[in-house]
C-alpha cells in the first residue's frame, strides 16, 4: 500500500504544476486554490486505481483534474478579488520573467470571466493538445472543440484587451 | 502579448515553490458535493438504523395492551421491510457514486443522474416512511386512550372523526412533502442546475 502511495506521490511531484495552473485557473482566491489543489489530489488518489499504466500519467491527470475542478464549487464566504489590483500593478518589465508574470496574471484575471468549459478548453489549448484531443477529453466532436476552443479564445483576447493590456 | 508569448509563459511557468503533502492523510480535503452528499447519507443511515432499533421497544416503553400487539408487528415488519429495501438502494447508489477518469461530458452526466437519482430516492422514502409513522403515532394514541375510543366507536358518530383523521392526513403530507422538497432544494437542486448548466455549454453546434 505504502509503495503504491509513494509511486502516486511520486507522480504527483513531477505534475504538481499542472495541478497548480488548474487550480490558478478555476478559482481566484488563494484559499480556494489551495483547497482545489488538494481536492484535486485527493480525487487523483481516489480514482489511481483506474489509470492504465500504459498511458502518460499526465493525460489520464488531466481528465480527473480537470473533471474535478468543473464540479468543484467555491465556498461561498471568499468574495474578494485577488485579480484586482493587477491593473494598477502593470509597469514597464525589467526582465522577461516579470512580462510573463504580467501576462499570466492578466490571463488568469481574464479567465476568471470565462465559463468552466471554456477554462477547460483554453487549458487544453496551452499544454499543446490537438483539436481531436480537446474532443475526446470533452467528451465532445473534433469540430466542436474547434469551434469553442475559437470562441474562448476570441473572448479571451478581449478581456485582456479590457484590462487595458495590448493583446 | 499573443497567444504565442501566452503559451510560452505557461510552459516556463515555475512549480518549484509548490509544495505537495508527504502523505495521502495529510491532504486537507474540502470535498466534492458529491462527496459531502455521500456523509450525508451516511450520517442519515446511523439516524435511520437507529430508529428502526428504537420504533421495535415501542410496546416496551408504552406498555401496549395485548390487544395492539399484532396490528403493531405487522406494521413494524412492514416498517424494517422498506426500511431494508431503501437502504439497499442507498447503499447501492453509496457504492457506485464517484468516478472522475471519464470524459468531462460522461462525467457531467453521471454526477447529475446521481444527483437526481439520490433526488428521487429522498423523495420516496420519506413519502413511505410517513404512513407508518402514522399508524405507529395512531397505535400509541389508540393505546393511551383505549376506552373512549372504543366507545366512540362502539357509539356509531365516528363521521367526525374520520374526518379530522383525513383532513389531519392530508395536512400532514403537504407540510412532508414541501418539508422534503425544501431540503432537497437546499441540498441538491442548486448543484444540479450548476451541473446541467455545464452540460449546456458542451452541446454540439
Amino acid at each position: 500500500m505504502k509503495t503504491k502511495e509513494n509511486e502516486f506521490l511520486a507522480q504527483i511531484e513531477l505534475n504538481k504544476g499542472i495541478i497548480h495552473k488548474i487550480s490558478r485557473m478555476y478559482m481566484d482566491d488563494e484559499d480556494d486554490q489551495k483547497d482545489l489543489f488538494q481536492e484535486i489530489i485527493c480525487q487523483l488518489w481516489k480514482s489511481y486505481d483506474s489509470f492504465n499504466h500504459q498511458s502518460k500519467f499526465s493525460s489520464w491527470m488531466y481528465r480527473v483534474a480537470l473533471n474535478t475542478a468543473i464540479v468543484y464549487f467555491k465556498k461561498e464566504k471568499r468574495k474578494d478579488d485577488v485579480y484586482a489590483n493587477i491593473a494598477q500593478e502593470i509597469e514597464i518589465p525589467s526582465d522577461d520573467a516579470e512580462t510573463r508574470e504580467i501576462q499570466l496574471a492578466h490571463f488568469y484575471k481574464a479567465l476568471q470571466q470565462l465559463d468552466k468549459i471554456e477554462k477547460a478548453l483554453m487549458f487544453y489549448f496551452l499544454e499543446d493538445c490537438s483539436h481531436k484531443e480537446i474532443g475526446e477529453n470533452l467528451g465532445i466532436s473534433e469540430g466542436n472543440a474547434r469551434v469553442k476552443l475559437n470562441r474562448a479564445k476570441n473572448k479571451l483576447k478581449e478581456l485582456i484587451k479590457k484590462q487595458g493590456y495590448e493583446f | 502579448m499573443n497567444f504565442d508569448d501566452l503559451k510560452s509563459a505557461w510552459n516556463k511557468d515555475s512549480s518549484s515553490h509548490i509544495t505537495i503533502p508527504n502523505t495521502i492523510e495529510q491532504l486537507k480535503r474540502a470535498e466534492l458535493p458529491l462527496d459531502q452528499i455521500k456523509r450525508n447519507m451516511k450520517r442519515e443511515f446511523v439516524v435511520q438504523a437507529l430508529s428502526v432499533v428504537l420504533i421495535g421497544f415501542i410496546p416496551q416503553i408504552y406498555k401496549l395492551k395485548p390487544i395492539l400487539l399484532l396490528p403493531f408487528s405487522i406494521i413494524y415488519l412492514l416498517f424494517v421491510i422498506t426500511s431494508i429495501y431503501f437502504f439497499a438502494r442507498f447503499y447501492a447508489f453509496y457504492k457506485r457514486i464517484g468516478t472522475a477518469s471519464l470524459t468531462a461530458k460522461d462525467a457531467l452526466y453521471e454526477v447529475n443522474y446521481d444527483v437526481r437519482l439520490n433526488m428521487e430516492l429522498y423523495k420516496m422514502f420519506s413519502y413511505m416512511l410517513f404512513p407508518f409513522a402514522l399508524l405507529m403515532v395512531g397505535l400509541i394514541f389508540v393505546n393511551a386512550k383505549y376506552d373512549p375510543f372504543v366507545q366512540l366507536l362502539q357509539s356509531g358518530a365516528t363521521d367526525s372523526l374520520y374526518l379530522y383523521i383525513g383532513l389531519g392526513i392530508i395536512t400532514i403530507y403537504a407540510l412532508l412533502h414541501f418539508a422534503t422538497i425544501y431540503w432537497l432544494k437546499t441540498y441538491y437542486l442548486n448543484y444540479a442546475k450548476e451541473i446541467e448548466h455545464i452540460l449546456k455549454a458542451l452541446k454540439e453546434e
